[in-house]
């Protein structure tokens, strides 16, 4: 989708937009232009700053997020499931 | 056709160093000849896949839980992704990384069993979105948006936090919570996700884009404040 520069109308520039761009502007992905207004724009708007700093909190709290290893019987199971597929495999040849 | 082995920048993507979001700790990347390997598996080497799962089942293991969210299925897509990775070695043609490939296996073989499961009542993304007045403006005028950022400390500390959020991931849809999973907790490249799911760049940047509002709408609500 095309999106509108927000170039030059840091004042005028409205939240939604702000909001399309914080994927791009947290990677960094924004160009130099757009990343200068966008901040230009935060330092006019708390509302946009509180959304910034509570969506850049869910993705930090997502990447805290930890799954548990493999458990060591688990990846011996299917080890042995593995071996046997692959030597049943061989012997039907 | 030389096997691309090209390794990643562990732990977090080429978009990864986003700006005050701490990255990952990066995780250990195979040493060497994982090339020789693949084409050992090729040649049906039951030893060279039993090195190659050794060296990634724990990364399967992990994206398959937190895809399927138990440990049966988790183990039915581990043992389907492998004996894939055996069967069908000589489809793998090198043009996107190894573990790209290995990505696809997993998320596919997660997807299938996350589709077949009776959806249970579906959340609306669209009730956690945020929301804006006519004139593009955050909905409430100004002053609206509550900075819940620094509210969750003790949350996080008491791990409180993080069921509130696997539950909320579990309300994505599957695709959508693929995205999330390889991106922010995998640190996987959007480029290598799309090749992983068949889905463009843009289209990547957007489902992982309105999951974390999703994902922001549900624990602000959680904290008690308004999800716009």
């Amino acid at each position: 989708m095309a999106r509108r520069s927000i170039v030059g109308r840091a004042q005028s520039a409205i939240c939604r937009e702000i909001t399309d761009l914080l994927l791009d502007y947290l990677t960094g992905e924004l160009d130099r232009g757009t990343a200068s207004a966008f901040e230009d724009h935060l330092r006019l708007c708390s509302d946009c700053v509180a959304f910034l700093n509570t969506y850049k909190k869910t993705v930090h709290v997502t990447r805290s997020l930890r799954y548990e290893s493999i458990p060591a019987e688990l990846e011996r199971r299917v080890r042995r499931f593995l071996r046997e597929r692959t030597q049943k495999g061989r012997r039907g040849r | 056709m030389a096997v691309n082995t090209k390794r990643r920048a562990a732990g977090r993507g080429p978009q990864g160093a986003e700006r005050g979001v701490p990255p990952q700790a990066p995780a250990r990347q195979p040493a060497e000849e994982e090339g020789s390997l693949v084409e050992r598996v090729k040649a049906k080497d039951a030893q060279a896949l039993e090195a190659l799962y050794r060296r990634y089942c724990s990364r399967v293991y992990r994206q398959a839980i937190a895809l399927v969210g138990n440990e049966a299925e988790a183990e039915e897509v581990v043992q389907e992704v492998f004996l894939t990775l055996y069967e069908k070695a000589k489809t793998f043609r090198g043009e996107a990384a190894f573990s790209t490939w290995l990505y696809r296996l997993a998320t596919n073989a997660a997807l299938t069993r996350l589709r077949r499961r009776k959806r249970t009542k579906e959340v609306s993304y669209e009730d956690y979105l945020p929301k804006y007045e006519p004139d593009g403006h955050h909905l409430g005028g100004a002053g609206s948006v509550v900075d819940w950022s620094q509210d969750t400390e003790k949350l996080l500390a008491s791990k409180e936090l993080h069921g509130i959020l696997r539950q909320a991931l579990d309300q994505l849809r599957p695709v959508d919570k693929a995205v999330v999973m390889l991106s922010d907790l995998e640190g996987v490249p959007n480029r290598e996700i799309g090749q992983a799911l068949g889905l463009s760049v843009p289209a990547v940047k957007i489902r992982l884009h309105r999951a974390r509002l999703f994902l922001r709408g549900r624990l602000a609500v959680t904290l008690g404040h308004s999800p716009f």
